[in-house]
């Protein structure tokens, strides 16, 4: 497959590396295929990127690397199942860079599958202040 | 809108899969148990709202400068919101 995109330029993939994201994320629930990009310009930060429209990706970061207790919010099968992230807003100067921490995004590996999940609990903030 | 008055323990149908029943009533707040399948995530409104919206903006551009600070910040061993566990660990690190 091939995409055209603003951030990375011109890609080619395996339609193998495609997760599959059958309820979308919240606000984008009619995109439904992703890649993620990960290199190192960009490294820890991954990029969650729409193959239906390159022009939307988001930043994600895996939980374990920027807030571990987060994990302990998710059910055994679904840490068992799935890799952990947290999108991060980069926000405009001079507003600080912020993670979603209410909403996780889960990506399945091997399944190839991914889904966005909301928390129950009130105190975990979608614009947790990182710096 | 449709509107319909239900007393505690009633249910209302929506379709064939989605149920709601009235669990509660204190005050005021009334509470919900909704069974709906997976194709029909439930979500509080003005909770769906503000994550959209957050993904709204996360979804928009690249910015180096934001990168390098997100780099640091992690280099640091840092875990946001435990200023705490930070300075033990760099402490750590230095010997």
């Amino acid at each position: 497959m091939n995409l055209n995109t603003r951030q990375f330029g011109e890609l080619e993939f395996d339609e193998s590396i495609v997760y599959h994201f059958p309820y979308g994320l919240l606000g984008f629930e009619e995109l439904h295929k992703f890649i993620v990009i990960n290199n190192k310009d960009i490294e820890p930060l991954r990029w969650l990127l729409s193959v239906e429209d390159p022009d939307i990706g988001f930043p994600i970061v895996e939980i374990a690397r920027i807030a571990p207790e987060l994990n302990k919010e998710l059910s055994a099968g679904e840490l068992k199942s799935f890799t952990t992230f947290v999108v991060v807003t980069l926000n405009r100067d001079p507003e600080p860079m912020t993670v979603n921490l209410r909403a996780p995004v889960l990506l399945n590996n091997a399944a190839k599958t991914g889904k966005q999940v909301v928390l129950n609990s009130d105190k975990y903030s979608t614009r947790h202040e990182i710096n | 809108m449709l509107v319909l008055t239900r007393k505690l323990g009633e249910v209302i149908k929506i379709g064939d899969k989605v149920k709601v029943v009235v669990v509660s009533i204190e005050g005021g707040s009334v509470k919900l148990g909704i069974e709906a399948p997976e194709e029909i995530p439930v979500h509080r409104e003005e909770v769906y709202d503000k994550i959209a919206a957050e993904n709204r903006a996360a979804s928009s551009g690249f910015d180096k400068e934001k990168l390098q600070s997100l780099k640091d910040f992690l280099s640091k061993g840092a875990v946001p919101g435990r200023t705490a566990s930070r300075n033990v660990s760099s402490r750590k690190k230095n010997g």
